[in-house]
Formats: structure tokens, C-alpha cells, sequence
């Protein structure tokens, strides 16, 4: 227990310095890019020293390394700022507060459908190698890995919402059920990786020694598959769970955008278009957290599943 | 007895033990299952779950973008729910005259310079407050605050306000100004609840905390997704030229904010949204074949324009920026993006402005061989017949910029054969809406395409006006005449009087070309037949919309 609590503070540790480094590049390519944020929220009719007031209410006027600075030092006292465009003035960890729920909801959901996916179809695919089953599972996979999350998404939408009716187009009109195309398209998308994972990993455990004792020994297969080898084929699996977190908070940004889910990721294109800096800055910081809290768990979630695995 | 068996043994049941009896605990299961159907039916039919509620009236429109906030005096633009949730003290009928909204009746003393307004009687703010002569004048004097209002210009001419009674006001003013009953009946104009600003003034205008006197009220705003307002259910005092004098025949409206316009078009096409604004070209002629739609098509409030950097060489010259303007095949252009919806713009006014009846020798119109003389005439003439015009041994390019939308893309390619056709190089470039707009401010273009949207004169002084520069006046567009006949429009005290000002400014920019005309663009909506009572303003979307006439009949 007490190598397990001095690895999460170890890599917590560690995460400090991914965090600000991702905070000064999102930091310095905003400002690098030309967009001024106050242009999207003064009319034209006011006149120039309007422009001025409201830059210098935002701090827009001072120079860059002062205005990280500020940044930084309100962070880390648990203030974001203000959003400049979206309910303008408004704290950014109120908008962020509101939104990050939908995502993490898209985020849980996708991951569920995706290993819902993956783990089975890569079992069967390693059980029924070459056959027309596992044939036909990496022809799928080799499909959703190559088309691109927001084609994806659109597809299912012209599928399932236009042409059968099944499930709303957009938004949350239609409640939990606005949920599963934007997380099918995550799902499927991220099935791909995971099952052809599975499949290598469970073909490499199967052909073991330990398996082929276990089957002489006259083991019913199924306990011999499901009781002994899928949990030893699951741990790259587990591995690679970490990885997979990244692509879920990327591939949410996309998605959100394409069926107008109100998660951060929406949240953070709109403030991006608009250049809003204090609500990038806030979203890419909360973001990359994220990811960051999604890998320690998939370590902790590997050492419990492997207990050679040693943390300290 | 053997030590080494492991026969286990079980030990028999007690003779006394009594035996199970399933059937009556079954029995006893199966009522008290019962009993409690009958209990939760008998509690769901007293909550009233059972009864059919009315089906409601929503509807349902997509927008593209958010609004960033509801305070009409800090909004950078207004449509949408905005136009819904406020009333304004005078409005715009469809024909564009002026009309009653929430006053009354009016007198213009123009010797006195006072205005005096009757408000109708028994209207009150969302928040049950009295919308009379007070809060009248509390938001004419928050809204002229120069320290938060970004439209206080609008009533600078107004020197006090006095209240009469409940339901009578007076406004002194410095000069009987021209555009004062433009700017109180515009959106941005609109009255507030003074009671709900000053309970939070920094908040004000976001989430739920919009206040108005309008047919619908705020019941829900998540930012980037949804707004939602309700039927003011008190609401009696629409203008005149309404038909439904109130409340809504709607009970709801829902604005949906979908940024993607492939997921509007899916969510219009699926009949999750009831109604389109802002149909691009390339979507009418599908709509319009479709059964369940009516496309309506009404004057825009603007133009497409080539602007030019006036500060740099070599289009620093008028004779060089007019030759341009005479380049331009716009019916070609006309045709091939926007499948006819629109018109060829000749000058830099909309047809709904009258300003925009110039002297006809300014007017710009396609004649290759005038934009030619104007060419050799600024000194870029064919002199190695190679097809393209040199001055020196230098030829002449032009980097053109237009914004990433679609339609902009479409005319910088037709543009650019277009320019080349008489001799001039063209370097096109595209650039997301923001970065062009700054790089231009910052005079890094040449000439970018750009679109405005205004219904009224005064969009000529903000875009060209010297004190604009370098935003809104990119052009960084400089000239005294035209700057002093914008003044003599601002001052002046009739409508004649403005028109003539304004006219004689839009004749002098256009002496100056700054801009080479393209397209008057025209509003297009897609509306599901079963909304009815649907118009199209010709002041655009900015102004007070006549949603009490909608009605959904599914």
C-alpha cells in the first residue's frame, strides 16, 4: 500500500511539469496567431476607446509574460479567469464546471462501447484464428481505424437519426438517447486499436505453456480461457488504456463538434474561433489534467491487475 | 470404526423440525406484490401521471453561433432570442415605416426639441416590475453611459428625460436628431428590467438573467447549446401591425446553437429544427424541391465588397482601386454561387436604404474595357502583349483574401479570373473570419473580400470613416470631405436632411472607390410547412420579429 501511494505521488509529481509545459504552448500559440478576442465581443459603432477599456478590463493590454503570469498564479489558486465571449465576464471554471460532466459522460460512455467491443472480438478473433469470424473482425477493424471520427459521426447521423429516425441529430433534445451516436462514433473509432490488441495479446498468451497444461489437465476450455488466459492477455490491453484516454479527449473535441454535444470540447472550438484565451487556457489545463489522471489510473489499474507488477 | 475414511456424514434433520411451507409464503409474496402495484398506480394517478398533458407548441430554430451576452448595452450583435425577450419603444413594421411598440403615441416638437412618448398602459417586465415612464427613463440614462454601453452614441442626443406621469415622458434634446427613431426602435435600443440590473450588474444579460417585456421569457440559456424562452403568458401589447395583439400562439421557442453546418442541415432535414436562417446557396435548390419546405427569400441589409488597403502603394490610387469595380462580371457570379438569390451591387448601399440612390455616373457596372482605360490611365498598360498589364517592367498582382466560408471561396475563384482577364496577376489566399479581420486592421492585405450588414447609412462611416482606423476601418481609409458630410448626416434633424447628407457621403467614397462592389446578398430561410405566420423583416434580424403571429400546426 505504501508503494502504491508513493508511486501516485511520484507521478503526480511528475505531471507538474506536462501541465505547464502544455499551458505555455497553448499559451504562446494563441497569442503567435493573429485573432483579436475583443473584436468578437465590441461592435464596430464603438468607437477606439472602447476597444481599449475592454482590453485593458481583460488584461489583454499587458505584456505576454505578465499575462501568463497572471494566469499561473490565479490557477493555482482555483481561478480561471473570465470568459471574454461565452456569457461574457463569466468564470471560466463555471462554464468548465458545466460542461465537463457531458464529456466525461461521452468519454465513460465511448470507452464502455468501444472495450465492449474490442475484448470480445478480439478473443473470438484469437479463439477462431482465420476463420471467416476473425477474418471479418479486422477487416471491421481496418475499416473504423481508417475513417476519421467526424465522417464517422455523420454517417451514423444520415443512418440512425435521418434516414431510420431512431435517435435525435443534435444537442441533448432527446435526452440519454443524444448520447449513443456521439459515443458510437467515439466507440467504434477506438474498437479498431483495442480489439486487433486483444486479439495479439490472447493469440500470445493461448500458445503459452502454462495454457496447454492447464487443457491437459482436462480444464473445461472455458475456464481455461476465461479464468486463466484473459486475464494474463488483458494487461497490454490495460496498458494501452492510458493511451486511450488521450484519444478520447481528442476525438471528444471533434465529435462534440459535429453533433453539437455541449461537452467541453465544444466548448474550447467555440473559444478557440473566437479566440477567448482565458477559456482555452482554462479548458486546455482541465484537459490535460484529464489525461494525465486517466494514465495513473490505468497504471494502478494494470499493478492490481498484475501483481509482479511492482510500483516502488 | 475406521480412522481413515473420508466418507463425510451428514447428520439427519431433527424429527421435530417443521417442514417448509412454500405455497403460503408464495401466497403471501404474490399480495404483497399486489398490494403495492395498486399503491404506486393509485399514488401515480393522484400526482395526476395519467392525465394527457396539452401538447405544447415549440419551436424550433437553429442558429450558428452564441450570443455573448443579453445586456443590449455591452452586445456586440443581437439576434435570435434577444429580439424575442425585449420589447423596443418603437419598432419597424414590414414595410420598414416607424410603428408603435412600447410607446404609444408620440409628438416630435422640433422647435422645442422634445419628443414626447405615451407609453401603453399595463406593461410589465418578465419580473413583474411595471415597464412606465421610470424604467423608461433608468434605461435611456444607463444605456448613454459611455463607461459600459457600447451604443451610447445612439442617444447622445438626448439632453434629459422627464417623466410626466406613469405613462408619459418627455426627452429634451440637443437637436431634433434625424436618427434618434432609428436608434429606439433597434434592437440594441431595447429596455431592460432596471430592477434586475441593478440586483446584478455584472451578471446581468447571461444565463437566465435577462429581464425584458417581451411575448417570450428566458427559461433556460446553456451556453453553446440551447437557449429556451417561454410564453409570457401576460404579454398584450404587441405593435399594431402585428396581427396577434398577444400573448404567442407559441408556447415555446427553442434557439439551438450548432456551430457545424452539416449537423443543421441533418437536424432540419430530420425535422428535429423547425426553422433554417441563413441557407447557403448551395443547399436552395435541394430545399426547394423538397415538400415539407418553403424557401422565403427577403432583401439583405448589405453587400459583398473587394475592400482595398488604401494605405498601401500601389493601392494607395482611386484610379487604380475604380478600375476593379468596372472588372467585375457580377452576373456571373450571381448565377453560379448563389443560383440567383441576391442582386449585382453597384454602389456600397443596400436597395432598402434610400442613400443608395446615387448620381448614376458613380455607379459601377461589368465593362472590361473601362476597367482597362482606368488601368492606363493609373499607368499599368499591355505593353509586351503578353496579356497582362506592367508599370516599368513590373506587372501587376493582387493578393486577394477571402474568409473560409464556402461561398467566399467560391467568389475569390471567380474573382480572380475575373481580374486576370484584364491583365492583372491574382494571389488568392483564404483565412478563418478573425485572422482576416486583424490582419487586415493590422494593413497586412492588399484587398480582402468582405460582407457587411446594416440597415442604415451610418455602416459607411464605421467602415470608413478616418476615426475607425485601423478597425472597423480597414480599408485605413482617409478623407476629410467624406468624413465632414457623415458629420452633417449625424447632425442633421429630418429625414430628408440625413438622406441627402448621406447620400452626398456615399457619392464621395464612391468617387474614391475603396471598395469594388460585388453582390447585395438577400436573407434566405428554410421554414417547415407547418410553420405558419413566418415573415422575413426587411431591417433583417436585429429588430423586434413578429413571433406572436407564428404558429406551428403539426
Amino acid at each position: 500500500m505504501a508503494d502504491l501511494l508513493s508511486y501516485i505521488i511520484r507521478k503526480m509529481i511528475l505531471a507538474i511539469p506536462v501541465v505547464v509545459a502544455a499551458t505555455v504552448i497553448v499559451f504562446l500559440m494563441l497569442y503567435l496567431t493573429p485573432g483579436d478576442p475583443i473584436k468578437s465581443i465590441v461592435p464596430p459603432r464603438a468607437g477606439p476607446d472602447v476597444y481599449e477599456q475592454v482590453r485593458d478590463k481583460y488584461g489583454l493590454d499587458r505584456p505576454i509574460w505578465e499575462q501568463y503570469g497572471l494566469f499561473v498564479w490565479r490557477a493555482v489558486h482555483g481561478d480561471l479567469g473570465n470568459s471574454i465571449t461565452v456569457w461574457q465576464g463569466t468564470s471560466v471554471s463555471k462554464l468548465i464546471a458545466m460542461k465537463l460532466p457531458n464529456t466525461l459522460m461521452l468519454m465513460g460512455l465511448g470507452l464502455a462501447i468501444s472495450y465492449s467491443i474490442a475484448v470480445p472480438l478480439g478473443v473470438i478473433s484469437a479463439l477462431r484464428q482465420n476463420s471467416w469470424i476473425d477474418r471479418g473482425g479486422m477487416v471491421f477493424t481496418l475499416i473504423a481505424y481508417a475513417m476519421p471520427p467526424f465522417w464517422l459521426g455523420v454517417v451514423f447521423l444520415m443512418i440512425f437519426a435521418v434516414w431510420l429516425n431512431l435517435l435525435p441529430v443534435e444537442g441533448t433534445t432527446g435526452g440519454l438517447g443524444s448520447l449513443i451516436l456521439p459515443a458510437m462514433t467515439l466507440g467504434v473509432g477506438n474498437a479498431a486499436l483495442t480489439t486487433r490488441m486483444m486479439r495479439s495479446s490472447m493469440l500470445e498468451v493461448i500458445k503459452q505453456d502454462y495454457i496447454t497444461q492447464l487443457k491437459s489437465r482436462g480444464l473445461p476450455g472455458r475456464e481455461v480461457i476465461f479464468k486463466h488466459a484473459l486475464k494474463n492477455a488483458l494487461l497490454p490491453v490495460i496498458t494501452v488504456l492510458g493511451l486511450d484516454i488521450g484519444w478520447f479527449v481528442g476525438g471528444s473535441v471533434v465529435v462534440e463538434e459535429v453533433f453539437s454535444w455541449p461537452g467541453i470540447g465544444e466548448l474550447m472550438t467555440s473559444a478557440i474561433y473566437n479566440h477567448d484565451f482565458p477559456l482555452v487556457q482554462g479548458s486546455i489545463l482541465v484537459l490535460a489534467i484529464a489525461v494525465i489522471l486517466g494514465n495513473l489510473m490505468a497504471d494502478i489499474l494494470y499493478a492490481w491487475a498484475d501483481p509482479r507488477v511492482r510500483l516502488g | 470404526m475406521s480412522g481413515t475414511s473420508e466418507e463425510t456424514v451428514r447428520p439427519a434433520p431433527p424429527p421435530s423440525a417443521p417442514k417448509a411451507r412454500p405455497k403460503t409464503k408464495l401466497i403471501w409474496a404474490i399480495v404483497i406484490v399486489v398490494v403495492l402495484i395498486i399503491a404506486a398506480i393509485a399514488g401515480a394517478w393522484a400526482a395526476g401521471v395519467f392525465k394527457k398533458e396539452k401538447e405544447e407548441k415549440v419551436l424550433v430554430i437553429a442558429m450558428a453561433d452564441d450570443i455573448t451576452t443579453m445586456n443590449v448595452s455591452a452586445a456586440n450583435w443581437l439576434f435570435g432570442p434577444a429580439c424575442v425577450i425585449y420589447d423596443t419603444l418603437f419598432t419597424r413594421d414590414l414595410q420598414g415605416g416607424y410603428s408603435d411598440g412600447l410607446v404609444d403615441t408620440w409628438e416630435m416638437d422640433r422647435d422645442n426639441l422634445t419628443l414626447t412618448m405615451h407609453l401603453k398602459e399595463g406593461v410589465k417586465f418578465h419580473d413583474g416590475t411595471p415597464c412606465d415612464a421610470e424604467a423608461i427613463k433608468w434605461n435611456i440614462e444607463y444605456q448613454s453611459n459611455e463607461t459600459w454601453a457600447y451604443s451610447a452614441y445612439m442617444f447622445a442626443s438626448i439632453n434629459e428625460t422627464w417623466v410626466i406621469d406613469d405613462v408619459t415622458l418627455q426627452l429634451n434634446l440637443s437637436y431634433a436628431d434625424a436618427s434618434l427613431m432609428f436608434n429606439l426602435s433597434n434592437i440594441y435600443g431595447a429596455i431592460m428590467s432596471p430592477t434586475a440590473i441593478e440586483a446584478d450588474p455584472e451578471g446581468y444579460g447571461t444565463g437566465t438573467n435577462v429581464v425584458g417585456t417581451g411575448p417570450f421569457k428566458i427559461s433556460e440559456w446553456v451556453p453553446a447549446d440551447h437557449v429556451t424562452v417561454v410564453k409570457n403568458e401576460d404579454y398584450r401589447w404587441a405593435p399594431s401591425w402585428m396581427e396577434n395583439s398577444g400573448p404567442a400562439k407559441l408556447d415555446k421557442i427553442i434557439y439551438r446553437i450548432i456551430p457545424d453546418e452539416s449537423a443543421r442541415f441533418l437536424g432540419y432535414e430530420s425535422g428535429t429544427i423547425d426553422i433554417l436562417m441563413s441557407v447557403p446557396p448551395y443547399k436552395v435548390t435541394d430545399y426547394q424541391a423538397r415538400d415539407d419546405t418553403v424557401i422565403m427569400t427577403g432583401p439583405g441589409q448589405g453587400v459583398f465588397y473587394i475592400e482595398f488597403n488604401c494605405e498601401k502603394a500601389p493601392w494607395d490610387d482611386p484610379t487604380l482601386r475604380k478600375a476593379f469595380g468596372y472588372a467585375i462580371n457580377r452576373t456571373e457570379i450571381l448565377e453560379t454561387v448563389w443560383h440567383g438569390i441576391g442582386s449585382e451591387a453597384w454602389n456600397y448601399l443596400p436597395p432598402i436604404l434610400p442613400e443608395t440612390n446615387v448620381d448614376p455616373a458613380l455607379n459601377f457596372s461589368y465593362d472590361p474595357a473601362m476597367a482597362v482605360d482606368l488601368l492606363d490611365q493609373a499607368g499599368y498598360r499591355d505593353r509586351d502583349a503578353d496579356g497582362w498589364v506592367e508599370k516599368g517592367n513590373q506587372e501587376l498582382t493582387l493578393d486577394l483574401w477571402t474568409a473560409t466560408r464556402g461561398e467566399d471561396i467560391s467568389m475569390g475563384e471567380i474573382l480572380k479570373d475575373q481580374i486576370e482577364a484584364i491583365g492583372v496577376h491574382v494571389e488568392l489566399a483564404h483565412y478563418e473570419d478573425n485572422t482576416l479581420t486583424d490582419m487586415a486592421s493590422a494593413g497586412d492585405q492588399e484587398a480582402c473580400l468582405f460582407k457587411d450588414s446594416w440597415p442604415r447609412a451610418d455602416i459607411l462611416d464605421w467602415l470608413l470613416g478616418s476615426w475607425a482606423i485601423p478597425y472597423p476601418n480597414t480599408a485605413h481609409f482617409s478623407d476629410q470631405t467624406f468624413d465632414d458630410l457623415i458629420a452633417a448626416g449625424y447632425e442633421s434633424t429630418t429625414d430628408e436632411e440625413y438622406t441627402a447628407a448621406m447620400t452626398a457621403a456615399h457619392e464621395r467614397v464612391l468617387e474614391l472607390a475603396p471598395w469594388a462592389p460585388v453582390l447585395y446578398w438577400d436573407q434566405v430561410h428554410a421554414v417547415h410547412e407547418w410553420v405558419t405566420g413566418w415573415t422575413l423583416h426587411p431591417l433583417g434580424q436585429e429588430t423586434v420579429q413578429n413571433l406572436v403571429d407564428v404558429d406551428i400546426e403539426k
